[in-house]
C-alpha cells in the first residue's frame, strides 16, 4: 500500500508542474483590445465610445459654471470655480484649469484611436466614411474647446507613443486651421438632414461658423451660417422653456448638436440635483437687470419697469431663465411646488432654464435626462448676424435674424429699432446673445473674444466682499496645468503665468 | 489495596454507617496482609480530585504524586485522579506545558487543581509555515499568542484581540460598529503604496477572513514578521503572514464546555455639544455676521427660546444624548470534544448577538466548527473539518459615519413636532430661511430605511497525513472557502418639516429611493501537499520540507435596483415598478501555483541554520514574467547551550538570530498587464453600447518585492523571571507599483509600472517578568515597536490633499501651512504676512515659512504625525488562589489626525451644516473681551479665514494610552463545581476601554483613517460578565 502511495506522490508531483494553462486568466467582463476592430459592431462600439466623451463636465450642464467666470453667475462658497473667477488663475489651480484640458484630450485620444484603427475593420466604405466624418466633427469640437480656453495647444491627429507625447503647442491659428480641415472633411460627407443624435451636416456647418466667428473670420463665418439657414433643415422651436427639457427635445428642429442623456442608465448627477437642489448656480443681479422690459427698452429707461417687482413687464425669457430663492414654481400637472435648496443663494436668485419642475422635490434618486444643447439654431442666427455685421455692416438679413428670435412664440418681444449703425447693431447683437443664451455656458467665451472682460469683470463684487479680477495681460487664456508642464517640458507656458 | 479503594469515599458517594462497618472489617483484613506498610501510622485516606487549566478545560495525563513517595498516578481523560495520602502530605501535580502545582492534604477528600500554563519559552511550540517548531529552535522572527491569552479579553472579533499583544503588529480598530469593528493590520510598517499593505492571513493553512471566526475557537495565532519565517509564502508574504490555528479535539472523555457572557456597550467618548437653543441661535447669528451673511434668527425668536415659557414651541434638545444608548450583547459558545487514541473530534457552536449603540445597528453571528481527526493505522492519519459562519449586519441606510454626522448636527430642536394639521412630523431644520445643506434628522433616518448585510462563509477542509518511512511524512490538504454575501439597501420617503411653521421641507432621501440589492459569491480552492523529512543523526538535526501549493479564485457580483415601490413595508425587488430599474454584473478570477522548500539544520541544538525558497507563478502577471523565486536564509546561535555557559545556571536561554530574504506582494490588481477597452454607452436615440480605450498598460508589470533583514536576540533568565526578545529589522520594498506621470494631452490614464522604492526600519521589544510571591503568581509583559518609513524612489513628488510623497520623507507625510496662533488686533494683521480671505481679529494666523510676505501654498511644511513614533502594549496578570486578574494597556504615540475637510467637521467645526459648536469651543473662543491664542472667534464652517486654509490648526494629536481591558475572574474550587454537577466553573467580569489618556478633543483618538472626518462611528467601552463551565 505504502509503495503505491509513494508512487502516487511522484505522479502527482509531475502532473502538477505540467499544467501551464492553470494560470491563464483573462478579464471576464471587459473587451480585450487585441481582438477588437474585426466587425462593423466593433466600429459602432468605438463610435459610441468617442461620443461618450462629451458626457463630461466640459460638454454637459457643468459648462454653466463657465458663466460664473463670465460674470453673469455666482456659485456657492467653497466651489473651486470661485477663486478662478476672482483671478486666482494659476497652473496649480486645478478645477477647470485641469478638467477642461483633460476632458477635451480624452475626447481627442478616443477620436484618434478610432481614426487610427477604423480602416482595419471589414466594413462598407460609405458607412465607414460617415462614421469617420462624425468623429472628425467631434475632434473639431474638442480642439475648438481647447483653443477657447488655452489658445494654442499641442496637436495630435493620431495616438502618440508615450515617448513622442512631448511636443510644444501649435499656434492658435494652426490649431484653428486643423479644426477647419476636420470640419470641411466632415461637411463633405455628413448627411444633410435634421439632427438625430448623430452629428449631421448642419451640426458641422454651425460649428464651423462658430469657430470662424470666434476667430474673427467674419465673411466665411457668415457664409457657413447662411448655408445652414438656406438649407432649411433647422428652425426656431415654439417653446423656449421646453426646448431645454427632455419633453421638448426629441426631434426638436432648433437643436443642432447636444450632449444626449437617457434615463435610467445614462444620467449623471444631473442639472436638477446640482442646480435645483444643491443650488450651486446663483444668477447675478447684473444679468437680471440686463433683460429688457416688454417694450423693448432697458430697465433704466423703460416706463414699464417696476423696481418693487423685478419680474413685472419684463422680457418673458427672464422668468424662463431665473427665479428668486424663495419662489415656488408650477409643475406640469399644475401644482405649486417648493424647493429644498441645500445652500443659500448668495445673490437671492436661482436658475430656471433647463430644470425640470416635475422632478421636485429633488433628492439623490432624481435622474435627469435633459440633453445639454451645444449648438442651436438661435445661436446660429446670432452667429450669422454678428459675422455679417462685422463683415459688411447692418443689412435686412441681420434684422431678420435677430427679430426672428425676439418674435419666438411665447416670447413676442418687439423688433429692434431700425436704422442702427454698425456699432449700435454690434451692441444689440451682444445684448441679444446675453439674454437669449443666458446660462448656456456661452458668456465667458463671448466676453473674452469681445475683450469686454477686462473692463466688466473687475467691476463685480462677490458676496462676502471679494472683488473679481481680470488681468488682460494673461487672463484671456488659461495657464496650462502645472502637471502638464512637468510631464511635457517642451510645452511652453502661456504668457505671464 | 483494592479493598481499601472500594471502601473509601470516591467522588460524590456519601458515608453510610452500614458500609463503614464493612469497611472496617476489610481494613482489618488488609492490615493483616500489609502490616509492614501500615505499622505505626494512621491509615491512608484515598483522596480524589480534578485537574483543569485556567480555562476550566480538564488536563488529562497529568502526573500526580505524593511528595516523598514513589508511587503516583495520572489524571484520566476528564482530568480526574485518585490517590492515597495522609493528612499534611504534599501532593504534587505536573504536566507538560503547565507550571507544577501542589496542595497540602487536609480534612477534605476532594481537591480541584488549576494548572497555570507554562509560558516559558523553552516549552513553547510555535506554528510556522507548513509546520510547527519549538520556539527555542526558531531562527526567524515569529510571535505567537495562545487562544487562552487572546480570550482573556471577551471581544467579538479576533483582529481586535491581537491589538497590543504582539510586537511589530499594528492593529487599529476602525470603530465599535457591531460586525464592522474590523481592524487595519500592518506588520512592521506600511510596506507598499502601490499594492496592498495588508498581511496574508491563513486560517488552518488556508486563506481566510478573521472576521468570520469566533475567538473561542482559536487555539493560537502566529505572526510571521521577517523574511526567514514568511518566505515560504513567497509572492504574498511581503506584508507579513498571520497564521490562525483553530481548536482540534483531544484524546479524552467527552467534554462539554460552555462559555457565555453578557455585555453592555457604550461610546467611549462623545463630543459635548451646545444644547441650549437660544445660545445656539445667538452664536449662529454671530458666525453669520462674521462671514458677512444675514443672521438667520430674529432677536424675538431668540428671546422666546431664552425665556423658556413654552418648552414645546421653544425647546432645547440634546441630540447626542438622544441618539447614543447602551447597547447590549450576549455571546454563547458551546464546545463538545473528546476522543481516543484513534479518533478525536471537536464541535463548537457559537452565537453572538450584539446591539449597536445607536439607530438600527445590530449584528448576529452564528458559528459552527466541526473537526474530526482519525488515525487509521500506524502510518495513515486523516481528518477534516468544516467551519461555517453566518453574519447578519443591520445598519443605518445613510452610512455609519454619516449617521454620526447627523447625530452631531441634529436639527437642534425636537426630533418630531406637531404639524398644523395635527399630525406628527419629523423636524428638518428651523425654517426655510436657513439654506444650509440639509441637516438630517437622525430619527427620520431611522424611519426611512436600512442597510442589511448577510454573509455566509463555509470552509470545508480534508487532509491526509501519511508516514511513508520512519522519517518521511507526506501531508496533503484540500480546502474550499466559499462566501456568499448579500447586501440590501432600502430607502423610502419620510417627510420632514420646518420647525417654525410646519411647512414641508424635504422627503429625507439620502441616496436613492427604492431597493438596491447586491449579491456576491467568492469561491476559492486550495490544494497543498508537502513532504517532510525529519532525522536526527547524533548531534545533527535535519529537517527538510518540499511542497506544492495551488489556489484558484472565482468572484461574481450581481446587482439590481428598482426605485418606485407601492408601499414602504415591502423591500423585495419584485414589488417595485420596472420603470427605471437597473442591473449590473461582474465576474473575475485569479490563480496561483507554487513550489516551495525548506532545509533546517541544527547542531547540538546550538547552531541553527535554515533556508527557504518559494517559486510562485501568478495569473496576474503576463505569462513571460509570471514566475518568480523568493529565497531566505537565517541562522541562530544559542549561546546558552555552549559548554562555557553551563555554569551560568540562571540563564535559561540566550539566542542570537539573523535572517535575510526576499518576499513578494502580488496584490497588484487582477489583470494589471492586459490591455482592455472600457465599456461605455451613448444614447443617440436609443442607448448604444460603446467601448473606449482609457488607459495605457505595461505588459512587463510584475509583483512588488521586499528585501528584509532581521537581527534579533532572545533572552530568558531564571525560568522566566525575566525575558526579553528584541529585533531590529530593515525592509526595503522595490518595484512598487507607481503610475508614471504622462502628459494629460495623451488623453489616457498613465500606465502603472514597477518603479517605487520604500523602506521601513525599526525596532521591536517584548519584555516579560514572571514570579510568585507568597500565594500570588504574577507576570508582566510589555511590547513596543517603532518603525520609520521612508520613500526611496518615486517617479515624482506627489501632493495629495494635505500630504506629500517625496523621496527621503515618510510616505504621505503631512504637508501643511503652520498655524501660528490667533490674530489679536488689526495692527497685528497689518504687520503680518498677507493672509488670504482678509482676516479679522480673532481669526487664525499662519506662519510665513518662506518669508515672502504672503501666505500661499509655498508656505507648506512637512509636519510629523502621519505615522506613530511607536506603539505599545502591556499586561499584568495576577493570580491568587482561585482569583485571577488581568490588566491590559495599549497605546500609540506621535500619531496625528487631520480633521478631514475642516469645513465639514461635524462635532468639531461650529455650524457645519448647522451642527452646534462644542462647549469646549465656546468656553475658549476668542472674543475682544477675552482674547485667546488657541481658539478663534465664533465662526461658521464656510468662513474661509478659519476653514479655507489647510493648516496645522486641524491636525489633532491622536496619541493615546488606554486600559484596553481589565478582567477579574474566579475559578471555583473545593468541590463546588462538582456539587453543581460540573467539572469546573469560572466566572469573570471584564471591562474594555475603561479609561483613555489622550489630548484628542471630544471623540475617540483610535481611528483607522487619519484624514477622515471627525464624526465616525464611536469606539465602545464594554462591560462584561461571563461564565465558563465544563462537564
Amino acid at each position: 500500500m505504502k509503495q503505491y502511495i509513494t508512487a502516487l506522490v511522484i505522479v502527482l508531483a509531475l502532473s502538477m508542474s505540467s499544467c501551464s494553462k492553470f494560470l491563464d486568466k483573462n478579464p471576464l467582463d471587459q473587451i480585450s483590445s487585441e481582438t477588437f476592430w474585426t466587425s462593423q459592431k466593433d466600429v459602432e462600439l468605438a463610435l459610441s465610445g468617442v461620443y461618450s466623451r462629451i458626457l463630461t463636465g466640459t460638454f454637459d450642464h457643468n459648462t454653466m459654471f463657465w458663466d460664473v467666470m463670465g460674470g453673469d453667475l455666482n456659485t456657492n462658497q467653497g466651489s473651486a470655480v470661485i477663486p478662478l473667477a476672482q483671478g486666482q488663475l494659476e497652473p496649480n489651480s486645478g478645477s477647470l484649469v485641469s478638467s477642461v484640458f483633460q476632458d477635451a484630450y480624452r475626447g481627442i485620444s478616443s477620436a484618434n484611436f478610432f481614426l487610427d484603427n477604423v480602416d482595419r475593420a471589414p466594413i462598407a466604405d460609405d458607412v465607414k466614411d460617415r462614421y469617420k466624418a462624425e468623429v472628425l466633427f467631434l475632434r473639431a469640437l474638442f480642439y475648438f474647446t481647447l483653443t477657447e480656453f488655452y489658445g494654442g495647444v499641442p496637436v495630435y491627429t493620431s495616438l502618440p507613443l508615450i515617448e513622442d507625447a512631448k511636443i510644444n503647442k501649435s499656434s492658435k491659428a494652426d490649431v484653428v486651421a486643423q479644426i477647419l480641415k476636420d470640419l470641411d472633411a466632415a461637411i463633405a460627407i455628413l448627411p444633410n438632414i435634421p439632427y438625430n443624435g448623430h452629428a449631421v451636416k448642419g451640426s458641422a456647418l454651425a460649428l464651423k461658423a462658430k469657430v470662424l466667428l470666434h476667430n474673427e473670420q467674419w465673411g466665411p463665418a457668415a457664409e457657413a451660417a447662411k448655408q445652414v439657414i438656406d438649407d432649411g433643415h433647422f428652425s426656431l422651436f415654439h417653446n423656449y422653456r421646453s426646448m431645454f427639457l427632455a419633453t421638448g427635445q426629441s426631434g426638436n428642429p432648433e437643436i443642432m448638436f447636444s450632449a444626449q442623456y437617457l434615463n435610467p442608465d445614462r444620467s449623471a448627477t444631473g442639472p436638477d440635483i446640482q442646480f435645483a437642489w444643491h443650488g450651486t448656480i446663483n444668477p447675478r443681479v447684473e444679468l437680471v437687470e440686463a433683460y429688457e422690459c416688454t417694450d423693448g427698452l432697458p430697465i433704466t429707461s423703460s416706463p414699464l419697469y417696476n423696481p418693487a417687482n423685478w419680474k413685472e413687464n419684463r422680457d418673458p425669457r427672464l422668468a424662463l431663465t431665473i427665479k428668486t430663492f424663495e419662489e415656488n414654481v408650477i409643475n406640469s400637472s399644475g401644482q405649486e411646488v417648493g424647493f429644498n435648496y441645500n445652500a443659500p443663494s448668495g445673490t437671492g436668485y436661482m436658475p430656471v432654464k433647463g430644470l425640470n419642475w416635475d422632478a421636485l422635490p429633488i433628492d439623490y434618486s432624481t435622474r435627469s435626462e435633459q440633453d445639454w444643447i451645444l449648438l442651436r439654431y438661435a445661436e446660429l442666427l446670432l452667429i450669422y448676424a454678428e459675422a455679417k455685421n462685422e463683415d459688411s455692416g447692418p443689412d435686412q438679413s441681420i434684422y431678420d435674424a435677430i427679430n426672428e428670435i425676439r418674435a419666438r412664440p411665447g416670447i413676442g418681444m418687439p423688433a429692434i429699432p431700425t436704422g442702427l449703425s454698425k456699432d449700435q447693431m454690434r451692441e444689440r447683437i451682444r445684448q441679444e446673445r446675453r439674454v437669449e443664451l443666458a446660462l448656456e455656458g456661452k458668456r465667458y467665451w463671448d466676453v473674452k473674444r469681445w475683450k469686454t472682460a477686462e473692463t466688466y469683470i473687475p467691476t463685480l463684487v462677490d458676496p462676502g466682499g471679494a472683488q473679481r479680477k481680470f488681468d488682460p495681460s494673461k487672463h484671456y487664456v488659461f495657464p496650462f496645468p502645472q502637471s502638464e508642464r512637468d510631464t511635457n517640458p517642451n510645452l511652453e507656458q502661456n504668457p505671464n503665468y | 489495596m483494592l479493598a481499601t479503594k472500594a471502601c473509601l469515599p470516591v467522588g460524590r458517594t456519601r458515608w453510610r454507617p452500614a458500609s463503614m462497618v464493612r469497611c472496617l472489617l476489610l481494613l482489618l483484613l488488609t492490615t493483616f496482609f500489609y502490616e509492614n506498610t501500615l505499622a505505626g501510622s494512621l491509615p491512608f485516606k484515598s483522596i480524589t480530585g480534578t485537574v483543569t487549566d485556567q480555562q476550566s478545560n480538564p488536563v488529562s495525563g497529568a502526573s500526580v504524586k505524593v511528595r516523598g513517595k514513589v508511587a503516583g498516578t495520572q489524571t484520566d481523560a476528564a482530568g480526574r485522579f485518585t490517590i492515597d495520602a495522609d493528612d499534611n502530605d504534599v501532593v504534587e501535580i505536573t504536566s507538560i506545558g503547565y507550571l507544577a502545582s501542589e496542595f497540602v492534604v487536609g480534612a477534605s477528600l476532594s481537591y480541584n487543581v488549576v494548572l497555570q500554563e507554562d509560558l516559558s519559552e523553552l516549552e513553547q511550540v510555535v506554528v510556522v509555515g507548513y509546520g510547527t517548531q519549538k520556539k527555542v529552535n526558531l531562527t526567524g522572527s515569529v510571535s505567537q499568542v495562545g487562544g487562552v491569552e487572546l480570550t482573556k479579553r471577551p471581544a467579538a472579533n479576533v483582529q481586535n484581540l491581537l491589538q497590543g499583544k504582539v510586537s511589530g503588529l499594528q492593529v487599529t480598530q476602525g470603530s465599535g460598529k457591531p460586525g464592522g469593528d474590523g481592524a487595519e493590520m500592518l506588520i512592521r510598517g506600511t510596506g507598499s503604496f502601490g499594492g496592498s499593505a495588508a498581511p496574508l492571513v491563513l486560517i488552518d493553512g488556508v486563506r481566510g477572513d478573521m472576521m468570520t471566526l469566533n475567538p473561542d475557537d482559536i487555539e493560537s495565532v502566529s505572526v510571521l514578521k521577517d523574511a526567514a519565517s514568511a518566505a515560504i509564502y513567497g509572492a504574498r508574504a511581503a506584508n507579513g503572514v498571520i497564521l490562525v490555528t483553530t481548536k482540534r479535539g483531544k484524546a479524552r472523555d467527552l467534554t462539554v464546555q460552555y462559555h457565555g457572557n453578557v455585555q453592555a456597550q457604550q461610546a467611549t467618548r462623545l463630543p459635548e455639544l451646545l444644547t441650549n437653543s437660544a445660545d445656539y441661535m445667538t452664536y449662529w447669528n454671530q458666525a453669520n455676521e462674521r462671514s458677512g451673511l444675514v443672521p438667520y434668527f430674529s432677536q424675538s425668536t431668540i428671546d422666546a427660546f431664552r425665556n423658556g415659557n413654552d418648552p414645546v414651541k421653544y425647546p432645547n434638545f440634546d441630540w447626542v444624548d438622544h441618539v447614543f444608548r447602551t447597547g447590549m450583547a450576549h455571546n454563547h459558545h458551546l464546545n463538545v470534544s473528546g476522543g481516543n487514541e484513534k479518533t478525536t473530534y471537536n464541535l463548537s457552536l457559537g452565537y453572538l448577538d450584539q446591539d449597536g449603540i445607536m439607530s438600527v445597528y445590530d449584528f448576529k453571528r452564528y458559528n459552527l466548527l466541526l473537526s474530526v481527526d482519525s488515525r487509521v493505522n500506524k502510518w495513515l492519519k486523516f481528518g477534516g473539518m468544516v467551519q461555517f459562519s453566518k453574519r447578519d449586519i443591520m445598519e443605518d441606510n445613510f452610512g455609519d459615519n454619516d449617521y454620526v454626522m447627523s447625530a452631531y448636527s441634529g436639527p437642534n430642536y425636537t426630533p418630531t413636532m406637531t404639524l398644523p394639521d395635527g399630525t406628527t412630523g419629523y423636524v428638518a431644520r428651523y425654517s426655510s430661511a436657513i439654506g444650509e445643506w440639509t441637516v438630517r434628522n437622525p430619527d427620520a433616518l431611522n424611519a426611512s430605511g436600512f442597510r442589511q448585510k448577510n454573509s455566509y462563509n463555509m470552509r470545508p477542509q480534508l487532509y491526509a497525513d501519511v508516514k511513508l518511512t520512519k522519517d518521511l511524512t507526506w501531508y496533503t490538504k484540500g480546502a474550499i472557502d466559499f462566501t456568499s454575501a448579500f447586501n440590501k439597501r432600502f430607502e423610502h420617503a419620510v417627510n420632514n418639516y420646518y420647525f417654525d411653521d410646519g411647512s414641508f421641507a424635504h422627503n429625507n432621501s439620502v441616496w436613492q429611493e427604492g431597493v438596491r440589492d447586491e449579491m456576491t459569491q467568492n469561491y476559492e480552492t486550495t490544494l497543498y501537499s508537502t513532504l517532510n523529512y525529519l532525522k536526527t543523526i547524533g548531534h545533527h538535526d535535519i529537517n527538510v520540507l518540499a511542497g506544492y501549493n495551488q489556489e484558484t479564485n472565482y468572484y461574481r457580483r450581481l446587482y439590481g435596483s428598482r426605485i418606485t415601490f407601492p408601499v414602504n413595508t415591502i423591500s423585495e425587488l419584485n414589488a417595485g415598478a420596472e420603470l427605471a430599474q437597473s442591473t449590473a454584473g461582474h465576474a473575475s478570477e485569479w490563480a496561483i501555483q507554487s513550489f516551495f522548500g525548506r532545509v533546517a539544520y541544527a547542531f547540538k541544538e546550538r547552531y541553527l541554520f535554515e533556508a527557504n525558497i518559494r517559486r510562485d507563478g501568478t495569473s496576474r502577471i503576463a505569462p513571460e514574467h509570471r514566475w518568480g523565486s523568493f529565497p531566505s536564509v537565517s541562522a541562530a546561535w544559542r549561546a546558552s547551550e555552549e559548554s562555557f555557559m553551563q555554569d551560568v545556571t540562571w540563564m535559561d536561554n540566550l539566542k542570537l538570530r539573523a535572517s535575510w530574504g526576499k518576499l513578494g506582494n502580488q496584490e497588484v490588481g487582477l489583470y494589471p498587464y492586459q490591455n482592455v477597452l472600457q465599456s461605455t454607452s451613448y444614447p443617440f436615440d436609443a442607448l448604444a453600447p460603446g467601448a473606449r480605450l482609457n488607459a495605457l498598460r505595461d505588459r512587463r508589470l510584475k509583483w512588488e518585492t521586499t528585501q528584509a533583514v532581521n537581527v534579533g536576540i532572545d533572552l530568558s533568565i531564571k525560568n522566566g523571571l525575566f525575558s526579553l526578545t528584541a529585533d531590529w529589522f530593515n525592509k526595503t520594498t522595490y518595484d512598487i507599483l507607481a503610475q508614471i506621470p504622462i502628459p494629460a494631452s495623451m488623453g489616457l490614464d498613465a500606465p502603472t509600472i514597477n518603479y517605487g522604492k520604500m523602506g521601513n526600519r525599526g525596532w521591536e521589544f517584548e519584555v516579560g517578568h514572571r514570579n510568585r510571591i507568597g500565594q500570588v503568581d504574577y507576570n508582566v509583559n510589555f511590547n513596543l515597536t517603532t518603525v520609520k518609513n521612508k520613500v526611496l524612489e518615486i517617479p515624482n513628488t506627489v501632493y495629495s490633499g494635505n500630504k506629500i510623497a517625496q523621496v527621503g520623507l515618510p510616505w504621505n507625510s503631512y504637508y501643511l501651512i503652520e498655524w501660528d496662533g490667533i490674530f489679536q488686533n488689526q495692527d497685528e494683521i497689518d504687520r503680518s504676512a498677507t493672509h488670504l480671505y482678509n482676516p479679522q481679529p480673532g481669526d487664525l494666523k499662519y506662519r510665513d515659512a518662506n518669508d515672502d510676505g504672503e501666505i500661499s501654498p509655498e508656505d507648506r511644511v512637512v509636519v510629523e504625525g502621519a505615522y506613530p513614533k511607536f506603539y505599545y502594549g502591556g499586561s499584568i496578570n495576577l493570580s491568587w488562589k482561585g482569583f485571577d486578574l488581568t490588566a491590559f494597556f495599549q497605546g500609540v504615540e506621535g500619531f496625528k489626525h487631520y480633521v478631514g475637510g475642516s469645513h465639514m467637521a461635524w462635532g468639531y467645526t461650529p455650524y457645519t451644516q448647522g451642527s452646534p459648536p462644542t462647549l469646549d469651543f465656546i468656553k475658549n473662543m476668542w472674543t475682544p473681551e477675552r482674547p485667546s491664542n488657541t481658539t478663534p472667534a465664533m465662526y461658521h464652517s464656510q468662513y474661509r479665514p478659519v476653514t479655507g486654509t489647510a493648516s496645522t490648526y486641524w491636525l489633532l494629536d491622536a496619541s493615546y494610552v488606554r486600559l484596553k481591558n481589565l478582567a477579574i475572574g474566579y475559578t471555583f474550587k473545593n468541590g463546588i463545581p462538582q456539587k453543581l454537577g460540573l467539572n469546573a466553573l469560572r466566572v469573570y467580569a471584564s471591562g474594555d476601554n475603561l479609561f483613555t489618556i489622550t489630548d484628542y478633543p471630544g471623540a475617540d483618538p483610535e481611528r483607522a483613517c487619519v484624514t477622515c472626518r471627525f464624526s465616525v462611528y464611536p469606539q465602545v467601552s464594554i462591560y462584561t460578565i461571563g461564565v465558563k463551565a465544563s462537564l
